[in-house]
């Protein structure tokens, strides 16, 4: 495209993604005009929701701008600390948010003994706690080591709610075609939409980017080995929140359960080879307990979009690629799109040219690929189960960009030098999330530093601070009542 | 559980705990010095020729040396100080491109917003680039350092060095003695091999040495790892044309010591300029396809015409080894490859070499495994490569001349991995959010400020300039005024040496 200045966005889509890109787009370039085009008879999201990670909340509050109230009292999210995972060598580890290993001997301390208090995160996971208590009546919201646990229909009403405020243009229709010079959207009651740049947000159907011929795909079959998913939400009954997510391995694949007030999400996700639709639903519905439940499946098509920004039309968030729900990134990686779009357009005074176009699809895909490897370590390095499937994922899982950090890995561990082989900085994810996954995966590694005495019982001491802040630690149900009840729920929540 | 049977490969890998530096200039003590003091257990042993000569041009260096002679190595810097002579450099004086002059230096002009400015200061700095850092506002007025309490140079910052060869080696070959290296005088007769690896170092004394690593320091003759194991040389011939210097200078009578490096457009090629506290020293890079050594030689004594030393030419081939660790082999310095000193990179780049191989022992507890190697190669290359593609930049826009060399550079020079970067740089301008993800390799050196600095430096156009408006355009100025105006009471190169040698100076 020729550098012409963008004045006129038209975001396409009819779920989170469509409503989180028009409003961030509107609030971080208040100059731009912003029309968001949805459809309301689209079909509804899966109910079963999602988790998220610290990156998301803190977008919504900075970026979006959005108050507690907002959030808690609409949304009724859950927070979460991070995953019990069982999975790898070790069987079962918690990954929390708040993970730091990238210096000293942390990583390797952490690796050997005390992986389950190796962060206030981690610690408080494994007592089942969800905030350290702050007094006799009262608790911490550590809300920069929490995700969020959203029910898709909740959180795709805040920010439908967030993109009226802003002053996005809202518009419903649907999409019939889209031409090229002038760049026109053609929507089926035979009206037509002109902008300057279009953002199809239209989730993995990604109608905009195909009307406009961007098809061009690579496949993640080598690193995202599951094609297959079921999904039924349960009523919670009198069961404890858990202050995680969690993901289990299975025979045939792995089970993922999303903690919401009321209701639980689980998923199961397979490869077909290895177990029929059929026999992965009724496993499904016999862990959660309830007959009457019906699963909805997804068919999974992991992969990215190999230009996000072709011509006129940016692809962002499942539109542009997808890749399982084994780390919560989803919605983190559609932030991250639609903040460098923001940024490219603010960086190039709204006229962005081929060469920024290239700048942004290179940082995209760079991320998504960064995802992509994420995943491949945990086929590749979960030992916790000897099925076939199991064989086959660890065979197939292969790693591209990041394969020298982890063959590195495997050689000095969770040493401070492995940052230097991060391929793109900072990255989607960051040094201390990759070691905390190498870490709890058990990904056995070769050489071992020496630890000194007074290195080691520091270390220790820590471990107890955070063993005994968690013990007096709040639970979820606690600290997710007061956030509802009280007004503003930062800094301090008075228990009830 | 599963075993992965993959991971048990590293097993056999022995322990290196007997080091040969074959090779005594300042790359090989670096790395004698770096290994001992990094892993005090290793046995460190220095073989140098006293035969063979040595390049001994003065040096220049970046901020990188200060730093790691004293914060890495813990080296006194009251000692190194007396007896290696260093004067300061805050960077280099570029009589380059358009301008009449531009400065770089090793903090950050480019790389940065002021607060406040709605756009980075490339934006602001096609017309006057001068006072965008402390640095560079130094240069400016030929001060060294800006002036702390009591009038003392305030001596820290990201500053470097000119020191003079002989005495550089004099004072690190005294404290590598020190610090446990045993050094010996011999020449090497020839590398004993064996299954692609060296098995042992015979001498002219008829010594034959074993080590369980051994460092090739051997300087442009790279005995080991060209020589011995025959190890691809990748040339830089598509990026860097220059082949030869004529080095030369004289005892400084009254002039100023300036503290930068000056680098000199010339005929065919390029001049640089050495300060150091009595000696002047020159040396012309120029490619022998475009000039006769008598003709450039003339050139030189015309521009120099205080040149009193008997000028000698020194021929040199710009590239690197393609790895520069095989087997039990690790090259370093000019063994590992050679770049002209546009950029003052010589000592920078070995000591970057030494600190990976003394980090790659240190945490693999001297047992480095194939894993290690790799990575070590890779970045080492990468690194290489980066210095290469930067000194491309310097060429690629240097119109200030039109001689044939200087038109053959403008056309021919590949900006190798960073054409990207250029291109982005066409459409974007000096905006370094964006030409960060530009940056075709992690880690690098230079990082965005390096490249910024050379096009903003020569005013190699991009698409859409910035048009301040008169008011953002005096806020921009108030700032740079700021940073000017803690560089005039700054203190002079000769004022520093004096500060320093006073009785009651202390370092901190």
């Amino acid at each position: 495209m020729t550098s012409r200045s963008v004045q006129h966005v038209v975001v396409a889509g009819s779920g989170t993604d469509a409503f989180l890109a028009a409003a961030t787009l509107r609030r971080l370039l208040p100059g731009l005009q912003v029309t968001l085009l949805h459809d309301p008879s689209a079909p509804p999201p899966d109910p079963v929701g999602e988790s998220t990670t610290p990156a998301v909340l803190q977008h919504l509050c900075t970026a979006l701008g959005l108050q507690g109230n907002d959030i808690h009292l609409r949304g009724r999210p859950v927070w979460t600390l991070g995953f019990k995972a069982q999975w790898g060598a070790r069987g079962t580890f918690f990954r929390s948010f708040d993970a730091s290993f990238a210096n000293g001997s942390s990583g390797f301390l952490a690796a050997d003994d005390g992986l389950d208090v190796s962060s206030p995160g981690c610690a408080l996971m494994a007592a089942g706690k969800l905030f350290p208590r702050d007094g006799a009546n009262a608790f911490k919201p550590l809300e920069n080591i929490t995700g969020l646990n959203f029910r898709s229909d909740l959180l795709a009403g805040i920010l439908l709610r967030a993109c009226q405020t802003l002053g996005v243009t809202v518009r419903t229709g649907r999409i019939a075609g889209f031409t090229r010079e002038p760049d026109t959207l053609q929507l089926e009651d035979g009206e037509s939409l002109a902008a300057d740049v279009f953002v199809d947000a239209t989730g993995s159907e990604a109608r905009l980017s195909n009307l406009a011929g961007n098809t061009a795909w690579i496949g993640y079959e080598d690193a995202c080995v599951t094609s297959r998913a079921a999904t039924v939400l349960r009523r919670r009954g009198s069961e404890p929140i858990r202050p995680y997510t969690t993901l289990e391995t299975l025979a045939t694949g792995w089970r993922w359960r999303v903690e919401h007030d009321e209701s639980i999400g689980l998923g199961h996700a397979w490869h077909p080879d290895f177990i029929s639709d059929d026999e992965a639903c009724a496993e499904l519905v016999a862990k959660a307990g309830d007959p009457t439940l019906t699963p909805r499946i997804h068919h999974w098509n992991c992969g990215r979009r190999r230009e996000a920004w072709s011509g006129p039309v940016i692809a962002v968030g499942d539109a542009s690629g997808f890749v399982e729900p084994l780390a919560s990134l989803r919605i983190q990686q559609l932030i991250l799109h639609v903040h460098w779009l923001a940024r490219v357009l603010a960086e190039s005074d709204g006229q962005p040219g081929d060469r920024s176009r290239q700048a942004y699809n290179r940082i995209v895909s760079q991320a998504w690929d960064e995802n992509r490897d994420f995943h491949a370590i945990h086929y590749r390095f979960n030992t916790a189960a000897d099925t076939p499937f199991w064989q086959m994922a660890r065979a197939t899982a292969a790693l591209s960009d990041y394969s020298e950090l982890v063959a590195l890995y495997q050689s000095i561990g969770p040493s401070s030098l492995l940052a230097n082989s991060l391929p793109t900085w900072p990255g989607l994810l960051g040094i201390d999330t990759w070691l905390a996954a190498m870490i709890g995966l058990g990904v056995p590694f070769r050489h071992h530093p020496e630890i000194t005495a007074p290195e080691k019982k520091a270390w220790e001491s820590q471990c107890q601070q955070r063993r005994q802040l968690a013990k007096q630690a709040v639970p979820a149900e606690l600290c997710i009542g007061a956030a509802r009840r009280a007004a503003r729920p930062q800094p301090r929540v008075t228990l009830p | 559980m599963v075993s992965f049977p993959e991971n048990d490969a590293g097993a056999a890998v022995p322990e290196v705990r007997r080091i040969l530096v074959l090779g005594g200039g300042s790359a090989g003590l670096l790395a004698a010095l770096t290994l001992k003091r990094l892993n005090p257990a290793l046995d460190v042993q220095m073989v140098r020729s006293t035969e063979l000569g040595v390049i001994g041009v003065g040096e220049g260096t970046t901020a990188v040396f200060p730093a790691h002679l004293f914060q890495t190595l813990g080296i006194s810097k009251e000692e190194f100080y007396r007896e290696a002579q260093p004067t300061w450099k805050q960077g280099i004086r570029f009589l380059w491109g358009p301008r009449e002059e531009f400065l770089y230096d090793f903090e950050f002009q480019y790389d940065r917003q002021f607060p406040g400015m709605p756009k980075p200061t490339g934006y602001y700095a096609t017309g006057d680039c001068t006072d965008l850092s402390q640095a560079t506002a130094l240069m400016n007025r030929q001060k060294a350092f800006t002036t702390g309490p009591l009038g003392k140079p305030l001596i820290k910052g990201q500053y470097a060095f000119h020191i003079e060869n002989h005495r550089l080696v004099e004072c690190l070959e005294a404290i590598a003695t020190r610090s446990g290296v045993v050094i010996t005088d011999d020449t090497l007769d020839h590398a004993e091999m064996a299954d692609g690896q060296v098995a042992a170092l015979h001498f002219k004394s008829g010594e034959r040495r074993t080590a369980d690593l051994y460092v090739d320091a051997s300087g442009f003759r790279a005995e080991l790892i060209g020589k011995a194991l025959d190890e691809p040389f990748e040339s830089f011939s598509d990026a860097l044309f220059c082949d030869r210097a004529v080095i030369g200078g004289w005892e400084r009578t009254d002039e100023p010591i300036l503290p930068y490096t000056t680098a000199e457009t010339m005929n065919h090629g390029w001049c640089w300029q050495i300060e150091h506290e009595t000696f002047i020293n020159r040396g012309y890079v120029y490619s022998s396809n475009f000039v006769s050594d008598d003709d450039a030689l003339a050139e030189f004594f015309e521009k120099n015409p205080k040149v009193t030393t008997k000028p000698r030419v020194v021929k040199f081939r710009s590239g690197r080894y393609q790895r520069n660790w095989v087997g039990n082999v690790v090259a370093v310095g000019n063994a590992s490859g050679f770049v002209e000193p546009l950029e003052a990179t010589a000592l920078a780049q070995t000591i970057y070499e030494c600190r990976w191989l003394a980090e790659s022992l240190r945490v693999t507890g001297c047992r480095p495994d194939e894993t290690n190697v790799a990575f070590y190669n890779r970045i080492i290359g990468i690194a290489w490569d980066e210095i290469r593609d930067f000194l491309a930049f310097h060429y690629k826009f240097n119109n200030r001349l039109d001689t044939p060399f200087w038109k053959h550079c403008r056309e021919a020079t590949s900006l190798g991995n960073y054409e990207g970067l250029y291109q982005l740089y066409r459409e974007v301008g000096p905006n370094p959010v964006l030409l960060f993800h530009a940056l075709p390799e992690r880690p690098n050196i230079y990082g965005v400020e390096g490249f910024l600095a050379m096009l903003v430096g020569m005013q190699v156009p991009y698409d859409r300039p910035h048009d301040a408006a008169p008011q953002e355009r005096e806020m921009f100025d108030r700032q740079r005024a700021q940073i000017a105006s803690a560089a005039k009471g700054g203190v002079t190169v000769k004022q520093a040496l004096d500060a320093i040698r006073k009785p009651s100076w202390q370092w901190t």
